[in-house]
């Protein structure tokens, strides 16, 4: 009351005049009759408007806090430079979501010159968030707010840090001791920590958790037990196994106890492989999935056959690949996908149209029609072959369906579909025996992005715009499952080699594996640095690998979902990977146009620790300004490439 | 409003107001100016940032015009058909029913038909080929240049005509930095500004490093000089000469294994019979007397006892100069290059010779009815007065009078002795 009775600026009568009405209102009368008395104001002929009154109620409070959060985030700053150096990495964690909910308050508090002067005295302080800032910055208003892809979430969602207790522990004494209850408030609504036992993070897990969206994922769902373990059959097993140091046990010679030792490793390797996949499989029948036909077990057991003898690529044996460049395409074609023995391409088009193409001296063939059909007889050994026209075979073919471009196309395990989705809002299935569309499925709300079969056929994965990863089977039109909780738009899916699991890649930077049973997200990984491009499970289902928009490549291992290793030498968006058919090499292309070849066993063997690129980049090759759409490792472990000629 | 006005980035109220006025709205207030800017920075960056998306989705390098629609239109999820119009309906009867028809709007097919067809964009293809074999990458057009070359722009070199025929008989690859520098150079040599054009020939006698590019330089010039003939360009001649010039004043080159290229080109300017389009306006005179001094100065630094360049040249024109039926141009140029090589030459080539070579200059020019001639035999004259005057009075002092003169060289004596014994000059008949 005495600082009210010194004041006199205006904006202070101002204050004054719409407490008075304030109390005028609730009928308060005493009070205004005290406080006009102290105040030394007569008569009530300026009483305030209703929405005046509100205005500079408001104004005044939210001002008053704000300085005050301004002072107390400025001794923060300071806080959290002179802690100790073991503490000061998980501390500063905690300075960057408080820069954006402080700046976001004064936007909405309509201080934008304030928010401007507090932005530009604390903007040096946030490392790694350069371009963040930048989007930060330009949101001025609160329908730009409301807009922002990025940080309208983090008005209504938490941000996630995980800190140890003492670190904790030593924050909130800070605060506390200070009373710095506004920037307690702002963590309790805005942030979520999530505290640990043991010691404090170590630089490279601090650089993870540096430049995600929304902090990182929480330990309790990477704690869920997930089955990432496979069931490979016996043949296939042993086909995996490194052919370089057991090839040549199965001779004669048991008698040779040098051949004999080999035999034995080879068996303890063979059990090693076994326990290291099927301890952790889930068990056959978890998802359902319709039994093999004769032809697809002859086609896996071909397959396997084929395996055995192929190459391996290590430093010492440099990787052979083989590209395929798509000419004309610039800006027509988006998406390129290869059946799994490299001998389809299929590419997604601008211009809404799939094609088709084949690679070998194969044509493609269409079925006869219906009636022709009915003539054949079923009993003849040759009935496959003679469902087909023969005169219309053909090196490539369109399909027509899309009302808008293509952004993904997907060929199943045997040759026989090809899924697509894109701007229209759909996914279509499309058959390589009738040459005609099957299904349009309809539910997603916003552009489909991309889509994903489950290696093991039936299911596939559908993510796009509307940030929905949508898990469909070929028996109904209607979605199986909806995944939701990813807070940006699904631009990259994967399904787990055991048929179990979907991985889904977002532009909020994060990836989540989402489990095809229960529908539930097991597994949210965070670290990297922009919109997550591309993922590739290995082929014993235990690893997953991602890029991003930035050119950088994480490993996970997905027993606890850690981060295992960080492979960077690209210089722009990773848009795809593909391991070798052992797990023992990565490739990755780029929008930097070059292909790129990874020791993943030097990778897995020496995790945790710093790796240089001269250990784990076995190659880099250079495209011909042809940016990198797909890549594939054919059944020999020839990399094969598919890129489009972009002058 | 909320204070912008310093915001670097914000829609001047300039433009917005410009805007207004073009849908008629006039005298727009300052509030209403400042919100249009504000929401159309806005949207802009809205779209811009969702544009990004799907460029990264179309995995494009460029952003395009493409993106930027996609991503102002929001998809909407089709699930049944519509039409713009209503769907409108025409009775017709028929046997007396009524029969209700879709009205379709009828087009006129000749217009489509006559209207030239839209360019057919080009077919993608798919082309396959070795990235990488075993590591090593196949030098191949498909895949990029080698690491070296980088620097270096990737243009064709072909936009002088000249430079295939190099490429076919050069015996050796040079290096791009060295092709584009022989583009720039050989394109200067033949410029029409004078300025550019002096520059870049006189760099020729001072560049060192001209060793590299000498083989197609030579060849260079040699057509040059092979075109120019042909098609009677003296000024393409000249800037030839002019460059092998300038290319024997080098000291840091050397020209040893190109003569064989070089002077049977330099002896052809010197003789042959028509080197220009308009032989008796124009000076080829000059030309053929620059080329004879090139001659003489190739000859003079070359010759060696290994190659007798000195003796094979005087060989050769002096077989030139016995022809009896020989232009009476070619004849003085023959004259003019051995004259040049020095009085030695001159008084045992030219001097025995010179009374029968001028009688038959004036047999074939009171004959001929060719303008061409009579400036042959004047331009003929003055040469051998001018050049062989002084060799005379070294090499032959015992001729001491006018009739010496004329009884050793004929006609041409007289006026040989008067040039010798112009005034200023040394007399011999004082003794």
């Amino acid at each position: 009351m005495l600082r009210l009775k010194m004041a006199s600026t205006e904006e202070d009568d101002q204050l004054l005049q719409a407490v008075l009405s304030y109390l005028k209102r609730k009928n308060l009368q005493q009070t205004e009759q005290a406080l006009r008395k102290e105040a030394d104001i007569q008569g009530d002929e300026d009483s305030l408007h209703v929405d005046k009154m509100k205005q500079v109620l408001t104004t005044y409070k939210s001002a008053q806090h704000q300085e005050r959060a301004l002072s107390q985030f400025g001794a923060l700053c300071q806080f959290v430079e002179k802690s100790l150096e073991m503490y000061r990495g998980e501390l500063s964690l905690v300075i960057y979501p408080l820069f954006v909910q402080i700046y976001l308050e004064l936007i909405l508090g309509n201080q934008p010159k304030l928010a401007r002067e507090f932005y530009e005295k604390y903007k040096s302080q946030q490392e790694g968030r350069e371009d963040d800032l930048i989007e930060l910055f330009s949101i001025t208003s609160k329908e730009a707010l409301q807009l922002s892809s990025m940080f309208s979430h983090y008005r209504s969602n938490k941000y996630v840090i995980r800190m140890c207790k003492d670190s904790f522990n030593c924050l909130l004494s800070h605060l506390q001791d200070n009373s710095h209850v506004l920037l307690l408030n702002l963590i309790n609504l805005h942030l979520y920590v999530d505290v640990f036992d043991g010691l404090p993070k170590q630089p490279s897990q601090l650089a993870l958790s540096n430049s995600t969206m929304m902090g990182e994922g929480m330990k309790s769902v990477n704690q869920q037990k997930m089955h990432y373990g496979v069931l490979h059959p016996p043949a296939l097993l042993s086909a995996l196994l490194d052919p370089d140091e057991y090839d040549d046990s199965t001779g004669e010679a048991d008698t040779d106890p040098k051949k004999k030792r080999k035999k034995d490793k080879m068996i303890l390797a063979t059990v090693k492989l076994k326990d290291k996949t099927e301890s952790h499989a889930p068990l056959p029948g978890r998802i359902p999935y319709p039994p093999l036909t004769e032809t697809d077990v002859a086609a896996k057991n071909a397959m396997i056959q084929e395996l055995s003898g192929r190459y391996r690529i290590t430093h010492g044996n440099q990787p052979t690949i083989a590209f395929y460049t798509l000419l004309n395409a610039k800006e027509v074609v988006n998406c390129a996908d290869l059946s799994e023995d490299c001998t389809l391409l299929a590419t997604g088009c601008q211009n809404s149209a799939v094609k088709v193409w084949s690679l070998n001296n194969n044509k493609i063939y269409k079925m006869k029609d219906a009636a022709e059909l009915d003539s054949l007889n079923l009993a003849d050994e040759n009935i496959i072959d003679m469902i087909m026209d023969d005169k219309s075979g053909n090196q490539s073919l369109t399909l027509h369906g899309h009302v808008g471009p293509v952004y993904d196309v997907s060929l199943n395990y045997n040759k026989s579909l090809v899924l697509s989705c894109g701007f229209d809002c759909t996914a279509r299935l499309w058959s390589l025996q009738t040459h005609t569309q099957l299904v349009s499925y309809r539910a997603h709300e916003h552009t489909v992005w991309c889509c994903a079969w489950s290696p093991l056929g039936h299911y596939f994965a559908t993510g796009g715009a509307d940030r929905l990863v949508i898990l469909w089977s070929m028996q109904h039109i209607a979605p199986v499952r909806l995944f939701s909780g990813h807070l940006g738009h699904i631009t990259s899916l994967c399904v787990h080699p055991n048929g179990n699991y979907v991985a889904s890649g977002s532009s909020d930077r994060t990836i989540r594996i989402w489990d095809m049973a229960g529908g539930e997200s097991v597994r949210q990984l965070t670290g990297h640095k922009g919109t997550i491009t591309s993922l590739v499970f290995s082929p014993h289902g235990h690893l997953l690998v991602s890029g991003d928009e930035k050119g950088q490549i994480l490993v996970w291992d997905l027993s606890n979902g850690s981060h295992t290793a960080t492979l960077s030498n690209h210089t722009g968006t990773v848009t795809c990977l593909a391991m070798s058919r052992e797990g023992g090499t990565l490739v990755s292309g780029g929008m930097d146009c070059t292909v790129n070849t990874w020791d993943m066993s030097f990778v897995v063997d020496n995790a945790e620790s710093e790796l240089a690129n001269e250990d784990t980049l076995i190659n880099m090759s250079k495209t011909k300004e042809s940016p990198v759409l797909h890549l594939a490792t054919s059944r020999k472990n020839l990399v094969v490439g598919v890129g489009k000629y972009s002058p | 409003m909320v204070e912008h006005a310093e915001n670097d980035n914000e829609l001047s109220s300039e433009s917005i107001k410009a805007i207004a006025e073009s849908v008629g709205v006039k005298d727009l207030n300052a509030e209403c100016t400042s919100y249009l800017a504000t929401q159309a920075l806005l949207q802009a960056r809205t779209l811009l940032r969702d544009a990004l998306k799907y460029k990264l989705m179309t995995r494009s390098l460029d952003l395009t015009t493409d993106h930027m629609e996609r991503a102002n239109k929001r998809p909407v999820p089709i699930y049944a058909s519509t039409s713009q119009k209503p769907r409108r309906y025409c009775m017709a009867t028929s046997r007396g029913r009524e029969i209700y028809g879709a009205l379709d709007e009828e087009i006129d097919l000749d217009t489509i038909l006559s209207e030239p067809p839209p360019k057919i964009p080009q077919d993608v293809q798919v082309k396959v080929h070795w990235l990488t074999i075993e590591g090593s990458t196949p030098t191949i057009p498909d895949n990029p240049p080698m690491e070296d070359d980088k620097l270096v722009i990737d243009a064709p070199l072909v936009s002088i005509d000249n430079v295939e025929t190099v490429n076919s008989v050069a015996p050796h690859e040079i290096s791009r930095e060295q092709q584009l520098y022989f583009k720039e150079l050989t394109t200067k040599c033949i410029s029409t500004d004078k300025v550019v054009r002096d520059e870049a020939v006189h760099s020729l006698s001072t560049d060192p490093g001209l060793a590299a590019v000498l083989p197609r330089l030579t060849v260079f010039i040699i057509e040059g000089i092979r075109v120019g003939l042909g098609d009677c360009k003296m000024y393409y001649i000249q800037y030839m000469l002019e460059m092998l010039d300038n290319l024997l004043q080098n000291k840091a080159i050397r020209l040893e294994k190109f003569l064989h290229d070089i002077i049977p080109s330099v002896i052809s300017c010197m003789v042959c019979t028509q080197i220009c389009g308009r032989p008796l306006e124009q000076d080829h005179w000059l030309v053929r007397g620059f080329a004879a001094r090139i001659l003489a100065g190739l000859v003079k630094s070359h010759n060696l006892g290994t190659n007798q360049i000195q003796s094979r040249v005087i060989k050769m024109l002096h077989h030139a100069l016995e022809k009896q039926n020989s232009s009476l141009v070619s004849t003085f140029g023959v004259l003019a290059g051995l004259c040049d090589l020095g009085s030695l030459t001159i008084s045992t080539i030219v001097l025995p010779e010179i009374r029968n070579i001028y009688r038959r200059v004036e047999l074939k020019c009171a004959t001929s009815q060719d303008p061409i001639d009579r400036h042959a035999k004047e331009r003929i004259r003055e040469l051998l007065v001018r050049k062989c005057a002084h060799v005379v009075q070294e090499h032959l002092p015992e001729l001491l009078s006018v009739d010496d003169y004329e009884q050793k060289f004929g006609d041409i004596g007289r006026e040989m002795f008067y040039k010798v014994m112009r005034p200023g000059s040394h007399i011999p008949m004082m003794k």
